[in-house]
């Protein structure tokens, strides 16, 4: 079998490839950063999760999940089936009336079920009506930012059989519906001391969904001043 | 912001080490597969990992499908059992050696030097070292990622419940008709093994492809180069690819895209190489194993996978019989195992999904027809079978596509204006489009001087892979959009790799190859 290589035709190919490769990598930083929908970035640590994420509000799911893994995380109340509540049955009758108060008062307690080591019903918490619902977050605190896609998601969550709740299609309810676009709901809060040794976990909500995850050692020193008043 | 900071660090200790755990256990029990399967040493280690990546993500996927728990002692399991029985079969046909030993002519060549064996001992070390530095330089995260909302919720948040609940349940409603059935289960990885991301494991599949994409050049030039020619060229054509930022708008995003284009090239390959041993010693197991992967890594992949058992077809060394045993009638049944699960079993009807029961019927229906094709006419018509087929199949992916432009024209135009306006507006094809635009011009120049009237097995299926991506891409459903993170836009960057394959081939090469 004939095979034919000149020394000539070798250095051509190495000279286009050469050329090629460099335009690639001269266009390559400005090409990525022309794709708004795409984060481009060089993760320091081995999560998901980026510290700029805090300061731009996005992707608190991530850290979420990594905190409250493997870890117990108590809650003032029981779930609740969306037949208790009084427009269960309406969803598509004349008006497509809806009780949302059954995602107020269960999405966070389902969500921690799937994703946390376990979930045990304290009582002696401030239930999510006690808790006054205020924008921004509380002392000690930090804002994730509001956490639309963290909660449009919750529905993998949901182990009833809901008119509604088996259908992705609702999660518009967080994106689109205007009873959610307001500065004082979905906020994702937490406090950071004392969490990464923490075994035990309190999680809170009001009736905006503004979440505060902290350690049980945190809440028993400082939450009588946060969050009862 | 500095408490976060710590917490953020403090939750990710331990991470980089498992990571890479991981990634050597796939690799170890890869290697073991591969040499059950006879696999050559270098082929061994060239697709130790993918295979163990792929024995891991096609076991969970059975698992679910079958309704067996799926969690970490199930899957270590499972993996231990396929470590320990490819030891088993490899130890009893022979075919692991220690130095000294009888030499086995599959293993050895007759006439090779004294030390073989020693050295391909030696050889396999120095390997398995090397990944695991490279391992852990690549969980380091030295390399940027691309992520996007799909990133964080079909390829994270839906993992993460398909390990809580242990199985599929009926309440993940459309995510298991719209997000990647076994590129969801590749992501489970951090949920299993307690570390957070996966961009090592992606970084290695990308490292393993341009690898095999070399080899592969390399042994399809040196047929007609000489050895330092087909070398030099290969390497600077690798290098091309991996900075091309059309392979990379896929190879670094964290989505099933990157998967799938690594898994269709790796099958691609095993196959190629498998149409020219000799029919003693072929791994088909491994080429099952790709296969089957590669046709649930994303729900067109059915498709697409077709699409290269057909071009397989036009191989000389492969026969109708293979064709069927180890690839069509795996692909089939595992598809329709899915679609039993979620259709029949859990019952799920979303109100808007990508994939449906009459979607999933067609795909059926297209693999029993492939089955048909690839077995019952090749002896009757062996003309279309032999060199006529790298052309008839292209031929009809486009007869297909004129007639959905008959039947649906407006949604086909918009499609397919779609896919011009994202190439010509470099929406994640960077300068990728106007390159193959102008080697094209180049290459149709070069035919027509030389009298090259011929198609190559790749040329083949690169046109084929194109027009199948445009048939997909109607099936979705929903017109495509402008922007990089079309679907359809996605799906045809997966290509970018056979393009560059087959226009590097047809540029270098100066007559047909014998396939």
């Amino acid at each position: 079998m004939q095979r034919t290589s000149s020394k000539s035709k070798i250095i051509t190919i190495v000279i286009i490839c050469a050329v090629l490769v460099a335009l690639n990598m001269a266009v390559y930083f400005r090409e990525f950063t022309r794709h708004i929908t795409l984060r481009g970035y060089l993760p320091g640590w081995q999560l998901l999760y980026e510290p700029d994420y805090a300061i731009e509000g996005i992707a608190q799911d991530t850290l979420i999940r990594d905190i409250i893994r493997d870890r117990t995380v108590l809650v003032p109340r029981e779930e609740r089936p969306y037949s208790e509540y009084p427009y269960y049955g309406h969803r598509y009758k004349e008006g497509n009336l809806f009780s949302f108060e059954y995602y107020t008062e269960n999405n966070y307690l389902r969500y921690f079920r799937e994703y946390a080591g376990a979930v045990i019903v304290d009582e002696s918490l401030p239930d999510v009506y006690d808790i006054s619902r205020r924008g921004g977050t509380r002392e000690g605190f930090t804002n994730l930012g509001q956490g639309y896609d963290m909660l449009r998601y919750s529905f993998l969550a949901n182990h009833h059989v809901e008119e509604v709740n088996d259908c992705f299609y609702y999660t518009f309810q967080y994106t689109v519906d205007p009873y959610y676009q307001h500065d004082d709901m979905l906020n994702i809060n937490v406090a950071a001391e004392g969490l990464d040794e923490a075994d035990t976990l309190v999680a809170l909500w009001d009736d905006g969904e503004n979440l505060y995850l902290m350690s049980e050692s945190y809440y028993r020193e400082h939450g009588g001043e946060v969050f009862h008043e | 912001m500095n408490e976060l900071n710590s917490l953020i660090e403090a939750l990710s200790r331990g991470n980089c080490i498992r990571q890479v755990l991981v990634m050597t256990a796939f690799f170890v029990t890869g290697y073991l597969f591969c040499m059950a399967c006879r696999v050559k040493n270098r082929e061994r280690l060239l697709y130790a990992y993918p295979a163990g990546l792929a024995l891991f993500a096609l076991s969970g996927y059975l698992m679910l499908c079958l309704g067996i728990p799926f969690g970490r002692i199930s899957v270590v399991t499972v993996m231990l059992l396929i470590a320990v029985i490819s030891l088993v079969i490899s130890v009893k046909k022979g075919l692991l050696l220690p130095a000294g030993h009888k030499r086995e002519e599959e293993r050895v060549p007759k006439g090779a030097p004294e030390g073989t064996i020693s050295r391909e001992l030696i050889k396999t070390c120095v390997v398995f070292a090397a990944f695991i530095l490279i391992s852990f330089i690549l969980c380091l995260n030295v390399f940027r990622v691309a992520v996007d909302n799909d990133s964080f919720y079909f390829f994270s948040v839906f993992p993460n419940a398909i390990v809580s609940e242990g199985r599929y349940a009926a309440n993940f409603d459309s995510l298991l008709t719209d997000a990647a059935p076994i590129g969801s289960i590749v992501f489970t990885l951090p949920y299993l093994f307690g570390f957070s991301e996966t961009f090592g494991i992606m970084y290695m599949t990308d490292l393993c492809m341009l690898l095999v994409f070399t080899c592969l050049n390399y042994s399809c030039l040196e047929k007609q180069m000489d050895k330092k020619g087909a070398l030099v060229s290969c390497i600077g054509i690798t290098l091309f690819l991996a900075t091309s930022s059309a392979y990379l708008t896929s190879a670094k995003w964290v989505m099933a895209g990157v998967y799938f284009m690594s898994y269709y090239f790796f099958t691609l390959a095993i196959g190629y190489e498998i149409s020219h041993m000799e029919k003693g010693i072929r791994p088909y197991a491994l080429m099952t194993l790709f296969i089957m992967m590669t046709a649930m890594l994303r729900h067109e992949g059915f498709i697409m996978v077709l699409v290269l058992i057909l071009s397989f077809s036009a191989l000389k060394g492969f026969g109708g019989r293979e064709l069927l045993a180890f690839c069509v009638i795996p692909v089939i049944l595992e598809a329709v195992l899915y679609y039993i699960r979620i259709f029949a079993i859990l019952k799920i009807d979303p109100l808007y999904a990508f994939l449906t029961r009459e979607k999933a019927c067609v795909m059926i229906a297209a693999g029993i027809a492939v089955a048909i094709w690839v077995t019952l006419p090749r002896n009757r018509l062996p003309g279309l079978f032999g060199k006529s087929f790298v052309i008839v199949l292209p031929l009809g992916l486009l007869l297909l596509n004129l007639m959905i432009l008959i039947l649906r024209h407006e949604r086909f135009l918009t499609n397919l204006y779609m896919f011009y306006f994202n190439i010509r507006t470099r929406a994640g094809w960077g300068l990728f489009g106007y390159e193959a635009f102008l080697l094209f011009i180049i290459l149709l120049i070069k035919a027509f001087i030389k009298k090259e009237g011929w198609l190559t097995f790749f040329d083949s299926l690169m046109i084929s892979y194109v027009l199948a991506v445009l048939i997909v891409c109607y099936g979705r459903g929903d017109n495509l959009r402008q922007g990089i993170g079309d679907s359809g836009n996605r799906v045809l960057l997966t290509a970018v790799p056979i393009m560059v394959l087959s226009m590097s081939q047809r540029l270098l090469l100066w007559r047909k190859p014998d396939e």
